[in-house]
């Protein structure tokens, strides 16, 4: 879809059209319905998280000045209701505020099907930071923002979830490989 | 956003996630929800709530804080927290001697048990001690690792204020 269908679009789901705000809802659910389905690791609470953020998009979509694209507004959307809805998490552990996740290194086993499957294994907490930093590319400070905790805090759980990825691979047989 | 990623294997696996699939019949929800067929009530009614919970939270740990920084600095926090305890039977804040001290405390009716503000401590307490068994079992799985050793005395400090903070308030 271009940006002048999009438009369109944008303008009929404003006028409460049903078959357009259908049409938006199909062009994005996939997407978002697999980033709230990484950040809430429940199937029920997926769909719950995509519901009131769809109502949140349709109903504000007059407000969307089209200076970011309408997957990443709609996306924001999304996040922040995934997040919403897996409140609870006590984020405040944090420890020192370095550059942690160099000491943590993948090797080419670790395939898009594996590392799904492995993420949704994880604790709340350091899955979310991962989903948000590694997957959707929010910087700490967002995460921090978003999540209310430090960017300490977002570092370490960011570590705690490349940590247990790599204990996950390496059960699973996934050897990394030794050096010489 | 940022994209800074160091690991090139690592970046690749997430280009290929797999993307999941809503349920066929999610959209009847939202479009349910469009219609006004249901209207979500009682989420709002647990937002305000929410809010002030927060703010009394926020309250609460100002005032620890304060208390904390503004008491004598030569005695050791140990110390001070065992002359907070008083009449516990022990002067350490074993867990069980901890339960035991706001079990007898809270056995009968007593209104502070029922303080939104200790009910929220008392979750929150829950919630830490989780923590600690959850990073505890990281370090086993994983084996040593500094940082998780830092997170888990971080969360250690942390279940001792808040339990500093729930004898302060049954001792009144």
């Amino acid at each position: 879809m271009n940006k002048a269908e999009e438009r369109r679009l944008i303008k009929k789901c404003i006028r409460q059209d049903r078959l357009a705000q259908r049409m938006l809802y199909e062009q994005y659910k996939n997407a978002m319905f697999s980033t709230a389905y990484r950040i809430t690791s429940d199937y029920d609470l997926s769909h719950d998280v995509m519901q009131e953020g769809f109502i949140k998009v349709f109903k504000n979509l007059e407000r969307f000045r089209g200076t970011g694209t309408l997957g990443s507004w709609i996306k924001t959307i999304i996040v922040r209701a995934a997040i919403r809805a897996v409140q609870g998490l006590h984020l405040h552990v944090e420890i020192e505020e370095r550059t942690m996740d160099a000491e943590v290194r993948f090797d080419d086993n670790l395939t898009g099907q594996l590392l799904d499957e492995l993420l949704l294994g994880l604790p709340d907490k350091c899955r979310v930071v991962f989903q948000l930093i590694e997957v959707e590319g929010y910087a700490h400070k967002e995460v921090a923002e978003l999540l209310g905790i430090t960017t300490g805090t977002s570092k370490s759980q960011l570590h705690y979830a490349k940590r247990l990825l790599k204990e996950k691979l390496q059960n699973r047989g996934y050897e990394h490989r030794k050096k010489g | 956003m940022s994209t800074g990623r160091k690991d090139e294997h690592l970046a690749q696996a997430i280009k290929s996630l797999p993307e999941h699939t809503p349920a066929g019949d999610a959209w009847e929800g939202i479009l349910n929800e469009l219609e006004g067929e249901t209207k979500p009530e009682k989420q709002r009614e647990i937002g305000w709530w929410r809010y002030a919970a927060a703010l009394l939270l926020i309250a609460s740990a100002s005032l620890v804080i304060y208390t904390i920084q503004s008491g004598p600095s030569d005695i050791h926090f140990g110390e001070e927290l065992s002359e907070l305890m008083g009449s516990l039977p022990a002067e350490s804040v074993a867990d069980e001697e901890f339960e035991t001290f706001r079990d007898e405390e809270c056995s009968g009716f007593r209104e502070v048990c029922e303080l939104p503000q200790f009910k929220t401590l008392m979750t929150e307490l829950t919630a830490v001690e989780a923590e600690v068994v959850n990073i505890a079992e990281m370090i086993e799985t994983t084996g040593y690792d500094e940082f998780l050793y830092k997170a888990k005395n971080k969360a250690d400090q942390e279940t001792i204020r808040i339990k500093k903070e729930l004898v302060k308030l049954l001792r009144g």
